[in-house]
């Protein structure tokens, strides 16, 4: 660590002082003194106030995790504070981190403490808190610093507009739950007037149609179940420009809090949500529901980094979904590999949604080296391509929906509920 | 960087620029007008002063004014020394706010108002000096000078040896 060191202040008090009595010694001219009399008592004042020990400086931030676009403050505790008068503190500017003062640059008196306010501005993992602290004594004659800190590294969740869906799930299978089920069972939802059989409970005999047809019968309900969804994030690239949570959006932002969105409304109606990044770090999290699962995915989403998965193929990735699953595939869908996959879940009679999460301005980034022309070009070709898989697997009998909000699944899901009542014929 | 100063910052540069200047150009009342060339050239260290707050460069916009005033006044003591020196306080109390930071920082109100105290309270020795000065001005000979001067050195001296860090202070 660093120590105390005279000041550029206090050297020139000193120097010009000097140089002002020097002067008036030397040719006998009390003007000099005059001159450099306050200068004198500054430099005096400067070395009287020598700080005596080293000073303790920890600087820390409030929360380990934040959401996006909110924020928290940078607190400065410094020991002994009475022989530190002024700190200065310049905050390292960080990509999606937004500072308050903006130039990140912050001064003030020890005593009349101002705040560092840090809000980063878009999902993942940042780091905030890097900068670096000067101390400086009473009078300005010594300073301490710069010293840098690191900072910390904070998991940015992303955000998502809460809401409340009233679709069911297609094909719920679990215990208990909100979804109306396929099967009879004791819900509130009305599926049909039967012919008594024995078993049945005699509040639910329809007295009016037993005494009209001379025979018991009773009112039939559906059960009501939970279901369990599979949220697939793609994230093999990110198109388009981020700007944080309140600007442009790029593919991967779209996934990530359309994934929040959906995750949140699901686990809120008491549903097994399970999350699986198509990615380098293969972020995933099993089926599971909750505040704390919420905050497990959530958590994981926060690791998430565009690229490639090291270890597997995209079209040999195992989900281990099980039957009555709801699969949702958050993707841009210019793999190959993420149409493969939903075409390869589709076809194990999984009722399987994708998001579209390609933004409506998006273009390749590309090197400086490469001709723009060409450069549009195959970015044409590439969305036509883009445009011959999405109309493949809209045919397949799987929905494609842009990321509207978070009312962008309802009516969607309601159709495959619906779908899902409806008689199939197999074929063998 | 100089786009940079946020405007706290700007005021601050100006006194910083303006204020070695005044201190030169307070003389003239006195019929003792600085040629043109000491001008410019004070201005030179001034503006490179106002731009590095925290370089040495401001020591030669300051003592470059000290020398010419002593060189200058061969006899009396002019009234005006005290606006100078005033100039000269303001000049280097505005570098020492400004060197707190980078360019980028905006000056804390807080600290303006004490230094802005201090200031006027630390001004104050140079007119008490100026009237001890001028009313032994009739009886005071050279040697005074000298003894005065010396004792004042050697306290000064013994002030920095005694509060300026040692190597024994880096070790720790």
């Amino acid at each position: 660590m660093t120590e105390w060191r005279a000041s550029g202040a206090l050297a020139r008090a000193l120097l010009v002082s000097g140089v002002g009595l020097a002067l008036a010694l030397v040719l006998g001219r009390p003007v000099a003194v005059v001159l450099v009399a306050p200068l004198v008592v500054m430099g005096a004042a400067g070395l009287l106030n020598k700080p005596r020990e080293r000073p303790l400086v920890l600087p820390g931030t409030t929360y380990p995790v934040l959401h996006e676009g909110q924020g928290t403050t940078s607190r400065l505790e410094i020991e002994p504070a009475d022989e530190t008068e002024f700190v200065t503190r310049v905050a390292a500017q960080a990509e999606h981190v937004a500072l308050r003062p903006v130039s990140g640059v912050l001064g003030h008196l020890v005593d009349r403490p101002r705040p560092l306010h840090i809000s980063p501005r878009r999902w993942g993992q940042r780091r905030i808190g890097e900068e670096k602290v000067a101390l400086f004594s009473r009078w300005a004659g010594y300073r301490w610093g710069p010293v840098a800190f690191v900072g910390r590294e904070v998991s940015v969740l992303p955000t998502a507009a809460a809401y409340h869906a009233t679709a069911a799930a297609p094909q719920p299978i679990g215990l208990i739950g909100a979804h109306r089920s396929g099967r009879e069972g004791d819900g509130t939802e009305f599926s049909s007037v039967r012919a008594y059989h024995s078993g049945d409970r005699m509040r639910r005999i329809n007295w009016r149609v037993s005494l009209r047809t001379g025979s018991l019968h009773v009112v039939s309900t559906r059960s009501e179940e939970d279901t369990a969804l599979l949220l697939i994030v793609d994230a093999l690239a990110d198109y388009g420009v981020s700007q944080g949570v309140d600007g442009d959006e790029s593919s991967l932002d779209i996934a990530m809090r359309a994934t929040t969105a959906i995750a949140q409304q699901y686990i809120r109606q008491g549903d097994r949500v399970s999350l699986r990044v198509v990615g380098p770090g293969a972020e995933h999290v099993g089926y599971g529901s909750g505040t704390r699962h919420l905050r497990r995915i959530l958590g994981q989403m926060a690791h998430t980094r565009p690229g490639l998965p090291h270890d597997v193929e995209v079209e040999h990735i195992d989900f281990r979904t099980v039957a009555g699953t709801m699969v949702v595939v958050l993707s841009p869908m210019l793999s190959d590999g993420m149409a493969t996959l939903a075409v390869r879940l589709l076809r194990r009679g999984l009722p399987v949604i994708v998001v579209d999460t390609l933004p409506d301005d998006a273009a390749p980034s590309v090197s400086t080296e490469t001709d723009p022309e060409i450069a549009s070009l195959a970015w044409r070709m590439r969305l036509i391509e883009r445009r011959h898989v999405l109309e493949r697997l809209a045919a397949a009998g799987c929905p494609i929906v842009a990321w509207h909000g978070p009312r962008t699944l309802e009516e969607v899901v309601r159709r495959l509920a619906l779908r899902a009542q409806l008689p199939r014929a197999g074929v063998r | 960087m100089i786009r940079r100063f946020p405007g706290g910052g700007w005021a601050l540069r100006l006194v910083i620029f303006l204020g070695p200047i005044v201190a030169l150009l307070a003389a003239s009342p006195q019929g003792r007008t600085p040629p043109t060339w000491l001008v410019v050239v004070v201005g030179i260290f001034s503006f490179a002063f106002a731009v590095m707050p925290e370089h040495y460069v401001g020591n030669g916009a300051l003592a470059i004014v000290v020398a010419w005033w002593t060189v200058e006044m061969e006899d009396g003591l002019p009234l005006s020394s005290i606006a100078a020196a005033a100039a000269l306080l303001a000049a280097h109390l505005a570098g020492t706010l400004a060197s707190y930071g980078p360019a980028r920082l905006a000056p804390d109100a807080g600290a303006v108002l004490l230094w802005a105290r201090r200031g006027v309270l630390v001004w104050t020795i140079a007119p008490l000096t100026w009237l001890v000065v001028d009313a032994e001005a009739g009886r005071a000979t050279s040697a005074s000078y000298w003894v005065i001067g010396l004792a004042a050195g050697l306290a000064m001296a013994v002030l920095a040896t005694a509060l300026y860090p040692s190597s024994g202070d880096r070790r720790m």
